[in-house]
């Protein structure tokens, strides 16, 4: 690593790591304005993410009704949007150090729990996709507390201090997470056949290589990890989403397990699972789009876009 | 803990901000606190001791409707003086910045004080009163908002930082043995007839409802007379004119669909989940103060489009003639469970953890299970 890098690696280190800090410690209402003055910042200073903010809300909006959303509507629900991922992160700061009695009175499972348990005592492994909607860490934390531990998978960070970092944050929260690496599908495939439960954020494909799904009106590809691990290992497959709200408090809908009968090849199989994840997906998002935390580009329309904006 | 909840309006005029007082006060009863209500109106305390008036309230205009306050220095003293007791833990302040008898609290308290805003739409007293709100906002510990409008409302004008909470329901109150009888799949409207709520919007909609079904038209207003005369009564569009709220129970637990056609200016639909605890499917338009109490549990249609709304009302109608979609039982049953969380009773838990941090933050000794 070159001095520069390895100096701006140090910066974006202690920045996460520092302003952690500080929204834990601080008193909730100061966090609280911190981090919404961080996301305005967010909002005012880089164009793309709000472009980008705004074209999701309006895609899952009009995806809804079929109509153009009301421009007002769309304005009111940009402002939630960033304050939804500022409490996120005010959240997820605090976690860590959040009583188990705090994380637990504040959840509430509206459907989905008795089915979840159910799979959980079969012992054949439970692997739950999850969407970036609200705070899916705040399930996982309720849900190692009632004796559900979830493993997961996280993308790398530069520097790689601070994926460890992030590491030592969700197992704080009580979240076993692993770097994603050739290794990683051993470990879950090791908890599955365990009996765990793997929890899989699968609504963005950063790496490109997934499978191709219908989602919001268009295609775009989701992560095969989800399909791929439930039909190699026969553990349940379910998807779930952890809202914000009511207020304070927080509320999750397990849905029931997905159809996992081989019907055709592999391939197949693994591509109708998925969409259909998809498709539970959007049901999620367009209940709150505003907690969809999804600012970057995500279809390929999103991304000629952007291309053409840059070269025109 | 001892708690003494001050609303700027007269309990004896019905009102949003008076009934979360009284249904805040009673859950946290039932929890087992001491709730004192401060509040205008006759001078005098209750036989029970739970509630007393510091005087007379008049009709104050703000905001296109008449708010029942006292303009009394006398009555903020009087409050002043009350909340001063050493007994009382917690002072709460419901609008904080209406007058006037929460200025003589906020002037004279020795304890900590929580505030929650309700008000939704911007507010001429805010902008005018500017550097005098700012320090009133400044004698809070903890400031409260109903819903993100209303938080939008006093943060566009005064800054600072609110936690969102909700307002709460009597979830119990609204299920009933008795609900009004009807033939044919039923729609209803509560609320005043004044153009923001959208009730002409309704009106011009169901002209093109292509289902049999009626319309229950509940409240009154001052567009009454114009609707009325344009629209007149007929066996599919019932005039009930104002209602009690136990009426109101019976027509929610009646009617198949309740349609709340607001175009703008709602803080919150608590109306809707009202209606959801009565076991009615909602129609309502799409509008930021009524999306997080829909979540899912109703159809929004585009705000002040008759079209839209009149094929919205026939799709909930006949959902609810064959009993699918979100009038299946067990779409109507997740959404009276999605309204049992936003009860009174939950909300008094969340104020009271609240209190004790505020409480703790005074003592200087860390709260327990701070989020």
């Amino acid at each position: 690593m070159s001095p520069l890098s390895a100096r701006r690696a140090r910066v974006t280190y202690l920045t996460y790591t520092g302003l952690a800090a500080f929204l834990r410690r601080a008193p909730e209402p100061i966090a609280r304005l911190l981090a919404g003055a961080v996301s305005l910042a967010m909002m005012k200073g880089r164009g793309m993410t709000v472009r980008m903010r705004v074209d999701h809300l309006r895609r899952v909006l009009r995806d809804g009704t079929g109509t153009e959303p009301d421009p007002k509507l769309v304005k009111q629900l940009t402002r939630r949007a960033f304050r939804a991922y500022a409490r996120y992160w005010v959240e997820g700061a605090r976690l860590p150090v959040a009583s188990r009695e705090l994380v637990h009175q504040r959840m509430w499972i509206e459907s989905g729990f008795d089915g979840l348990a159910k799979a959980m005592a079969a012992g054949s492994g439970v692997v739950m996709a999850l969407p970036h909607v609200g705070s899916w860490e705040w399930g996982g934390s309720f849900l190692d507390g009632i004796g559900f531990h979830m493993t997961s998978v996280a993308e790398n960070l530069e520097p790689e201090e601070l994926s460890k970092w992030f590491i030592d944050q969700r197992r704080a929260m009580g979240l076993s997470v692993v770097p994603l690496s050739p290794e990683a599908s051993g470990v879950l495939i090791k908890a599955l056949h365990g009996g765990g439960l793997v929890g899989l954020l699968c609504d963005r494909d950063l790496v490109g290589n997934g499978i191709e799904v219908e989602f919001f009106g268009e295609r775009t590809t989701f992560p095969a990890g989800p399909a791929t691990l439930a039909l190699r290992t026969g553990a349940t497959l379910v998807t779930a989403v952890v809202y914000s709200g009511p207020g304070i408090n927080h509320h999750a809908i397990v849905s029931a397990p997905i159809d996992l009968a081989r019907t055709g090849s592999f391939r197949v199989d693994a591509s109708r699972i998925t969409q259909e994840i998809a498709r539970h997906f959007e049901d999620y998002i367009r209940r709150a789009p505003e907690q969809w935390h999804m600012f970057q580009p995500n279809w390929p329309s999103d991304r000629e876009a952007e291309l053409a904006r840059r070269s025109g | 803990m001892r708690i003494a909840m001050v609303s700027p309006y007269d309990l004896s005029a019905h009102g949003g901000v008076q009934g979360q007082v009284l249904g805040l006060s009673a859950a946290m009863r039932d929890l087992g606190h001491e709730v004192l209500v401060v509040a205008p109106g006759r001078r005098g305390a209750s036989e029970d001791g739970r509630t007393v008036r510091v005087g007379r309230s008049v009709g104050v205009r703000a905001n296109g409707s008449v708010a029942p306050e006292s303009i009394s220095p006398a009555a903020a003293y009087r409050a002043a003086r009350i909340v001063r007791n050493p007994d009382i833990d917690v002072i709460h302040l419901h609008e904080p910045l209406a007058p006037v008898i929460n200025y003589g609290c906020l002037l004279a308290a020795r304890q900590p004080m929580v505030g929650t805003f309700h008000r939704n739409g911007a507010s001429v007293l805010y902008r005018l009163f500017g550097p005098l709100a700012r320090w009133a906002l400044g004698r809070l510990a903890v400031r409260c908002a109903v819903s993100e409008s209303a938080r939008d409302n006093v943060a566009s004008s005064l800054g600072g930082d609110y936690v969102v909470l909700f307002n709460g329901i009597d979830v119990d109150a609204f299920s009933t043995d008795t609900p009004t009888p009807t033939t044919a799949p039923t729609v209803l409207f509560v609320g005043r007839h004044e153009p923001r709520k959208g009730l002409a919007v309704l009106l011009e909609a169901w002209e093109s409802v292509a289902q049999p079904a009626v319309l229950w038209i509940a409240g009154d207003g001052p567009a009454t007379a114009e609707l009325r005369r344009r629209y007149p009564p007929s066996k599919t569009l019932q005039w009930l004119g104002a209602i009690t709220d136990e009426q109101k129970v019976a027509r929610m637990a009646g009617a198949h669909v309740f349609c709340a056609p607001s175009i703008g200016g709602e803080s919150f639909g608590i109306v809707l989940l009202e209606a959801m605890a009565a076991g009615c499917a909602i129609v309502a338009s799409d509008i930021d103060g009524y999306r997080d109490a829909s979540f899912g549990h109703a159809r929004l249609v585009k705000p002040a489009d008759a079209a839209a709304l009149a094929s919205a009302l026939d799709g909930a109608l006949s959902d609810a003639a064959a009993g699918r979609g979100l009038s299946s039982d067990e779409a109507l049953a997740s959404a009276r469970q999605w309204a049992d969380q936003w009860s009174m009773a939950k909300l008094a838990g969340l104020y009271l953890e609240i209190y004790e941090r505020v409480l703790a933050d005074r003592r200087g000794t860390p709260a327990q299970g701070r989020g």
